[in-house]
């Protein structure tokens, strides 16, 4: 049978997929994207390396920054809420990404 | 099938315009398909017999409408004349209390008329109560357009998904804030000078709080999560975030960096209204005022909607629900 999406047999499709989640199953950081409105001490998120947290990159524009964190994964919901916290405590905003592993 | 009308704004009178344009549809579904009466602020109008829809499809207030008694009462005098079947609830919504509508929609099915509604106020104040109160009254209360306009998500997951079980819902809910976004992404403007804009367009109220504030989102995520996932939610069940926070240098990093900023409504363990990154070839980075909605389903994977989520296509889920009452 053939996918008419992806023009490839059932078989070879569900191969790629298991191969894909393999892949993934494989790894154990996720790097992150967020945007952070407002004033902000970047000192804070240092903080995290203890738990496993990298600041890959930072950004700024006016007075927004964009970070790119690495986290391991499974801990991106707890690690995103702090900074959340931190950031709505100064009157800031948090942007999120979509999605996080 | 005898209908009365409650609210004559503009969601009302598309609705009436789309009545007198589908009239033949309806009336092949139901031979004694009609329009016997329809209130407003004004009063209201009532003919046993049926009101003209080409009249009233042409006029914009009921007082305009000639040749026929306006009778001073309020809506819940028009529910009690005993001949109506169905009524379609399109005052505004407030999401306070839900009235006038929620004493509508409890009156309709307390005498046991079904109702179609699109005013959001009545579900998020009082959704289970108004589910079993028309369950035990053996009628029907309908209100896809409550939530993303003409997108038939409701329709959708109960007659196509009937098996599967919604793992997370999660999308654009709100137009007038995707409006606004998407004029600060493309034209780099500032959020005061893109709200003053969707204001001026039509786009946005003159008071934009609910919308910009993410309130509106979370009336639309309060409806789904108790229509769609079984749950009992009120407004303050969901975590907000508005958008009016929302800087151009904060837009400008996101581009850079591939991404959109949109207000997503989610619904998963939990339940926030917020501004998220949002890739640029993510099928929930629509612009303007569209909507998209996202499902991820335990069989069918992940499905996503778009459509128009508010103006004068919202009368095509009103009149999908009317059809649906007819048979």
């Amino acid at each position: 049978m053939v996918n008419s999406k992806a023009g490839l047999t059932s078989r070879a499709y569900e191969a790629l997929r298991e191969e894909g989640e393999g892949v993934l199953k494989g790894v154990k950081t996720n790097n992150v994207t967020l945007l952070v409105i407002g004033r902000f001490n970047v000192d804070a998120i240092r903080s995290l390396e203890a738990e496993g947290v990298k600041v890959l990159s930072l950004e700024g524009e006016g007075s927004c920054i964009k970070l790119n964190l690495e986290l391991p994964v499974g801990s991106a919901t707890r690690v995103l809420e702090r900074i959340d916290s931190w950031v709505r405590q100064s009157g800031g905003l948090l942007i999120p990404p979509l999605e996080v592993v | 099938m005898k209908l009365a009308i409650v609210g004559f704004g503009y969601i009302g009178r598309s609705y009436v315009r789309a009545l007198n344009r589908k009239l033949d549809l309806l009336r092949s579904i139901d031979d004694g398909f009609k329009v016997v009466g329809v209130a407003d602020i004004e009063g209201y109008l009532y003919n046993a017999d049926g009101l003209d829809l080409g009249r009233l499809s042409v006029i914009t207030k009921i007082t305009e409408y000639r040749g026929e008694k306006l009778y001073g009462g309020s809506a819940i005098e028009l529910l009690e004349k005993g001949e109506i079947d169905l009524l379609v609830e399109a005052t505004p919504t407030n999401v306070k209390d839900g009235e006038p509508g929620l004493t509508h929609i409890v009156k309709a099915l307390t005498r046991g008329i079904h109702v179609v509604t699109s005013n959001k106020g009545p579900l998020v104040v009082a959704f289970r109560r108004l589910m079993e109160l028309a369950k035990a009254k053996g009628v029907k209360l309908k209100y896809e357009a409550t939530v993303a306009g003409a997108i038939p998500i409701f329709s959708l997951v109960e007659k196509c998904l009937r098996g599967d079980k919604i793992k997370r819902i999660y999308g654009i809910l709100n137009g007038t804030t995707n409006y606004i976004l998407t004029r600060m992404h493309f034209e780099g403007v500032s959020f005061q000078q893109a709200l003053k804009e969707a204001q001026e367009r039509g786009i946005a109220e003159r008071d934009p709080t609910l919308d910009v504030e993410g309130v509106d989102a979370a009336c639309k995520v309060v409806i789904l999560a108790n229509s769609l996932m079984g749950k009992d939610l009120k407004l303050n069940d969901v975590n907000v975030t508005g958008i009016t926070k929302i800087t151009p240098e904060a837009i400008t990093l996101a581009k850079r960096a591939g991404y959109a900023i949109k207000l997503i409504a989610s619904i998963d363990d939990r339940r926030t209204v917020a501004p998220k990154l949002v890739p640029l070839n993510h099928p929930l980075c629509v612009h303007g005022t569209l909507n998209a909605v996202r499902f991820e389903m335990d069989l069918a994977g992940e499905l996503t909607l778009i459509g128009r989520g508010a103006g004068e296509e919202t009368v095509s889920a009103m009149l999908n629900d009317t059809i649906d009452v007819l048979t």
